[in-house]
């Protein structure tokens, strides 16, 4: 191994150590909200398994189904954020019931490893990503700075996506691809128990 | 080459052991739902048995049955547990769970290797007894989704380590180890099949 580029890895870890003030109070950089955005999917779990049974679904489908259900999913959930913050007149959000219906039908997709065409994929990922986007926006209207949670929301359904769909891309033989069926079944086994879950007040009455 | 790789393991451990955790002391907010769900099929011995040995038989019956049925398994019970949610009644159902876990122990003890399309009716059957008495019994209060999540997390694993314990099939003692471990299941089976009738 030559001389050089172990200087120089040892300059640039000695420059990344280097200890800065920490800037720790969002409350001064003001991106505070904009983290929370990005936090918001992964406390609540039906947004964060609707854009993973989506991710799995167009990854299933090859690297260009995913590429553009990718885009189409952050492009319509930041429409439907849009919508939901500031336009939408009355008071909505989607129930858990509707939610984890949707998250359902998709996972039955990914489980049965079915070959679903492209067009379908994009116009799930635009549908989904509008719905969830405009339960989000409408969840962060009353919130000061709250088109800078719903940035963070987009970027982390973005991230999110972005990762599982190559995930599944790479997943396309043998027992990747299993873990990845197993994944959608647990989904939506999970989702059909929340269903009942919701609807067993109303059987029971 | 060896001192890379153990470099490696040790910046992944130090890693692991860095990653900072949430105590989750307070089991009554949303984390006790998850929690709650996780530990629900671990807490029933007749489940147990029962789902370990969905893994161990697909693992004695190999492709396709070793990943048919944790792909299946989880919806069909689900399934069950959405009929168990909504009050739909089933009847014989601790008598069903007790039975699943006496035939599936006889076929794991017998190397019983029947048809794939009447070993996944029978599979399914008694998935959508366990789904069935899970729902009925699922509690209160807690958080639907993250409970189902949870929930279905802690089933799919008791599989996982069915199947994981079955791959010592290869061998000849690990043949003979599950055959007998079968028999265990099955008399277990039993015992949770007196119970039901008494």
């Amino acid at each position: 191994m030559t001389r050089r580029p172990w200087l120089l890895g040892n300059c640039l870890a000695c420059c990344l150590l280097l200890p800065r003030t920490a800037q720790a109070h969002l409350v001064n950089t003001g991106f505070g909200p904009f983290y929370n955005g990005m936090c918001h999917p992964f406390v609540n779990f039906t947004d964060l398994m609707i854009v993973l049974a989506l991710a799995l679904l167009a990854g299933m489908a090859g690297p260009k189904s995913g590429r553009y259900a990718l885009f189409s999913l952050a492009s319509a959930w930041a429409a439907g954020a849009l919508i939901g913050q500031s336009w939408l007149v009355t008071s909505w959000s989607l129930s858990l019931v509707a939610s984890a219906t949707l998250i359902l039908l998709v996972s039955i997709f990914v489980t049965a490893n079915l070959q679903t065409p492209r067009i379908l994929i994009l116009l799930a990922t635009a549908v989904v990503g509008s719905l969830f986007g405009c339960s989000n926006g409408q969840e962060f209207a009353s919130l000061s700075k709250g088109a800078m949670a719903l940035i963070g929301v987009v970027t982390s359904i973005f991230m999110v996506m972005t990762l599982a769909t190559a995930l599944a891309v790479k997943s396309n033989y043998g027992w990747k691809r299993i873990v990845i069926r197993v994944a959608g079944s647990w989904m939506a086994a999970a989702s059909l128990l929340a269903i009942g879950w919701e609807l067993r007040d109303r059987f029971a009455g | 080459m060896h001192l890379r790789r153990l470099q490696h393991s040790v910046a992944l451990i130090a890693i692991v052991l860095a990653y900072p955790d949430v105590a989750m002391a307070h089991t009554g907010d949303s984390s006790g739902g998850m929690l709650s769900g996780f530990t629900h099929p671990i807490n029933g011995f007749d489940h147990v048995l029962a789902m370990v040995a969905v893994g161990l038989w697909g693992a004695q019956l190999g492709n396709p049955a070793i990943w048919l049925w944790p792909v299946t398994f989880p919806l069909v019970m689900a399934i069950g547990g959405f009929c168990g949610l909504i009050g739909l009644a089933i009847p014989g159902i601790e008598i069903g769970i007790a039975a699943s876990a006496i035939v599936m122990g006889a076929m794991i003890a017998l190397e019983a290797k029947p048809k794939l399309i009447a070993a996944m009716i029978m599979v399914g059957l008694f998935a959508i007894f366990h789904g069935h008495a899970h729902g009925t019994e699922l509690p209160e209060g807690e958080n639907g989704i993250l409970y189902s999540i949870g929930f279905v997390i802690g089933t799919g694993l008791l599989h996982a380590a069915g199947i994981i314990l079955g791959l010592v099939h290869r061998w000849n003692w690990g043949q003979s180890a599950i055959r007998l471990s079968g028999l265990l299941i099955a008399i277990g089976g039993c015992y949770f099949f007196k119970e039901a009738l008494s």
